[in-house]
């Protein structure tokens, strides 16, 4: 009797299937973001976060009948926070590569938008798109894999200047000591609203970036859940709202606003 | 004295021997239960992948490899010059073709997400947005024959127009369709999880209550053979095999049905699944190679789109498409990463063979490289397409075989273990009344 009841305690211990953690049981998530991002994610004037990542992540979050705590993190620590398990999602207009994607996983993209050229009004004219940064300085902010993809996928040898941030860049382009910083378009654009910014948007919009969340590698659920709650964002309209809020303005062309393809939760 | 002494001991002998048949007929009636709780469940998961989701990620797929060979075509012939007359019409007769096969696919969409409000809405933008890309396609095509010009990248304001068309087909419907599909493998990976869980706390319960009734059998029997010096109950011994055959049977049984919705999901609809997509974008990818032709203005732009989705696919550590090319090798990762054997080699084969046509696509220029594109190139992309189309209906066969085999066991499961095990009910009381009947 004893041995049967043994047998049967062993079985009954084996079906307890182990699900895999998920921020899903959560009430309130980790939400890290940067503060250096005009129009994107900064430092209000009472102090409060604001921009379009901001509102976005508050969007999503909600739907999914979460709280947020906010995480300040800087350009770089996108990737560490998630592997440290310091933060839950990292909102912080990363783009999907398959290096980022061995460490972590995207959920989303949440945004589609294009790579595009800020240069000196005087430069107008000689930097037209992305092959006359041919042998010009480039802004290369550390963490980013911008310049990357202008050196070595579209083959054009521009000269990457290593930067910790954009205001950084910012200063070497007005000192002459670069000529041109490349990043999204919606990057640039939050870039040129600085005071004392006089630069011109090429409007050269070579690279797809897709700007997606950050999620912990294997937190499928989670995934799966904001790739529902972007659906419902997009469809609800709610996305062009918030595009139109941050963007309307800016330059950038919102005739068309893609519909973001997900890159998959397995 | 002694007479108070003999009955009670007679009304506690039959008191213990109803006790122990009344248990050994309620451990019976949970066993019962418990399969048909482990059927139910393994059944819904059957429906859910063999008869609702499987349809579903076929129409979705289908949808997106239509559309985007639409929007090809319509590429195509902008690119075809007047000289490429009969082709042109044989393209557009394609493109009609198409625009009839999304349209059963959207309806056979619709009708599949009937219960999910998300994806039917999805369906109905689909719907809208087509509409919006025939009068920017047509639009295109008009200016296109307007300007009579030979084969090789067509006006201007031609290309202005088409770039209209193809941003909201790449931009908009596009991602639509591939997200429909995703939401259809999280929908069935889901109903797969839930019913896991649930079929192996059926078997638990099923291995619990079995061996419940055959020890409350064997208790019986030993304290009827004990008490009334009978070696045996014929009755009780036949109720006994039977327990223990239906408790056998029946698990193994539960275990084909859940072998089978294994299988139907990790060889037959995950296979499917990532071969379609995989298919899908393949075909987007060939689009890519004619809008690079097409549009000197995006040159770059579909360059780019062409490697990253040639890096979903099959991903291999590179920075640029020539780097890509250069280094494509058998241990790749990326959507195809999971394919092993045979089915590897033949498709990374057609897929080096299809990427090593783009190289050299690339390397020429004008007429050239669209007389290419129409010839070698386009034979390079069908042969691989072939492959992958042959690899999805053998996953397609793999899958309704499992599925079968799930109904089958379901079926069987359903005929035999109930009336086995009324039978072993109906026996115990047989086996118990001769006993009882002499405390009358």
């Amino acid at each position: 009797m004893r041995r049967l009841l043994i047998c049967l305690l062993l079985v009954l211990t084996a079906c307890g299937t182990a699900r895999p953690e998920s921020f899903v049981d959560k009430d309130e998530l980790i939400v890290a973001i940067r503060t250096d991002v005009p129009l994107i994610s900064f430092k209000g004037p009472n102090g409060a976060y604001q921009g379009f990542n901001i509102d976005v992540a508050q969007d999503l979050v909600t739907r999914l009948g979460k709280r947020i705590r906010w995480l300040e993190i800087k350009a770089g620590d996108q990737l560490t926070v998630l592997t440290e398990r310091r933060a839950d999602l990292v909102f912080a207009h990363m783009s999907v590569t398959p290096e980022r994607k061995k460490v972590i996983d995207f959920a989303g993209p949440y945004h589609v938008d294009f790579q595009d050229i800020a240069v000196r009004p005087a430069d107008k004219a000689a930097i037209r798109d992305v092959r006359d940064l041919e042998g010009r300085k480039i802004c290369w902010v550390r963490g980013t894999n911008i310049a990357q993809r202008i050196v070595d996928e579209r083959r054009v040898k521009a000269i990457p200047v290593e930067a910790p941030d954009y205001d950084v860049c910012l200063d070497m382009i007005k000192d002459g000591m670069i000529d041109a910083i490349s990043t999204n378009s919606q990057i640039l654009a939050g870039l040129l609203t600085k005071p004392g910014v006089d630069l011109h948007l090429v409007g050269a919009t070579f690279n797809e970036q897709r700007t997606s969340i950050g999620v912990r590698k294997g937190d499928v659920d989670g995934c799966e859940e904001l790739n529902r709650a972007i659906t419902r964002m997009y469809q609800d309209g709610t996305a062009h709202m918030l595009l139109d809020k941050w963007f309307g303005k800016s330059g950038i062309d919102l005739s068309v606003v893609s519909v973001p393809q997900f890159e998959g939760c397995s | 004295m002694t007479v108070t002494v003999t009955a009670r001991r007679e009304r506690s002998v039959s008191g213990r021997v109803r006790l122990l048949s009344g248990l050994a007929l309620l451990a019976l009636a949970l066993l019962l239960g418990a399969f048909v709780g482990g059927a139910a469940s393994t059944g819904t998961g059957l429906r859910t992948i063999g008869h609702d989701a499987g349809p579903q990620v076929l129409a979705t797929t289908g949808l997106y490899r239509q559309m985007s060979e639409m929007d090809a075509l319509v590429a195509e012939t902008l690119l075809l010059g007047r000289e490429y007359g009969p082709q042109q019409q044989a393209d557009l007769t394609g493109y009609d073709q198409r625009r009839l096969e999304i349209s059963e696919s959207l309806l056979k969409a619709y009708r599949l997400a009937l219960d999910n409000p998300a994806e039917q809405r999805t369906v109905e933008s689909l719907i809208e947005g087509l509409g919006r890309y025939e009068r920017l396609a047509a639009h295109a095509r008009l200016l296109d024959t307007q300007s009579g010009h030979t084969a090789g990248a067509p006006p201007d304001n031609v290309v202005a127009a088409y770039q209209r068309a193809t941003d909201l087909m790449h931009r908009e419907l596009l991602p639509q369709a591939y997200n429909l599909t995703l939401e259809t493998g999280t929908i069935v990976r889901r109903a797969h999880d839930a019913e896991r869980s649930a079929t192996s706390l059926a078997r638990t319960a099923v291995v619990v209550t079995g061996l419940l009734a055959l020890g409350c059998l064997l208790a019986l029997q030993v304290y009827l053979t004990r008490r009334f010096r009978r070696i045996f109950a014929p009755a009780l011994v036949v109720a006994t095999v039977l327990a223990a055959t239906g408790l056998v049977t029946g698990l193994a049984l539960l275990n084909q049905q859940g072998r089978a919705l294994e299988e139907a999901k990790s060889r037959g609809f995950d296979s499917v699944l990532t071969l379609t997509r995989t298919r899908a974008i393949s075909k987007s990818m060939h689009g890519d190679q004619s809008r690079y032709l097409l549009d000197r203005f995006r040159k770059d732009t579909y360059e780019h789109t062409f490697l990253d989705k040639a890096r979903t696919i099959v991903a291999v550590e590179s920075t640029s498409l020539p780097d890509y090319q250069g280094k494509l090798h058998r241990n790749f990762q990326g959507l195809l990463g999971g394919l092993a054997g045979r089915d590897r080699d033949r498709l990374f084969a057609v897929y080096q063979r299809f990427q090593q046509a783009d190289a050299r696509m690339r390397t020429l220029s004008g007429e050239a490289a669209i007389k290419f594109w129409d010839d070698e190139l386009t034979q390079a992309y069908e042969g691989y397409d072939q492959v992958l189309e042959e690899l999805v209906r053998r996953h397609e066969s793999d899958f309704e075989r499992a599925i079968d085999s799930g109904d089958g066991a379901l079926e069987t499961l359903w005929r035999w273990i109930p009336a086995g095990l009324a039978a072993g009910a109906l026996l115990i009381l047989a086996g118990i009344r001769p006993r009882l009947r002499e405390y009358r």
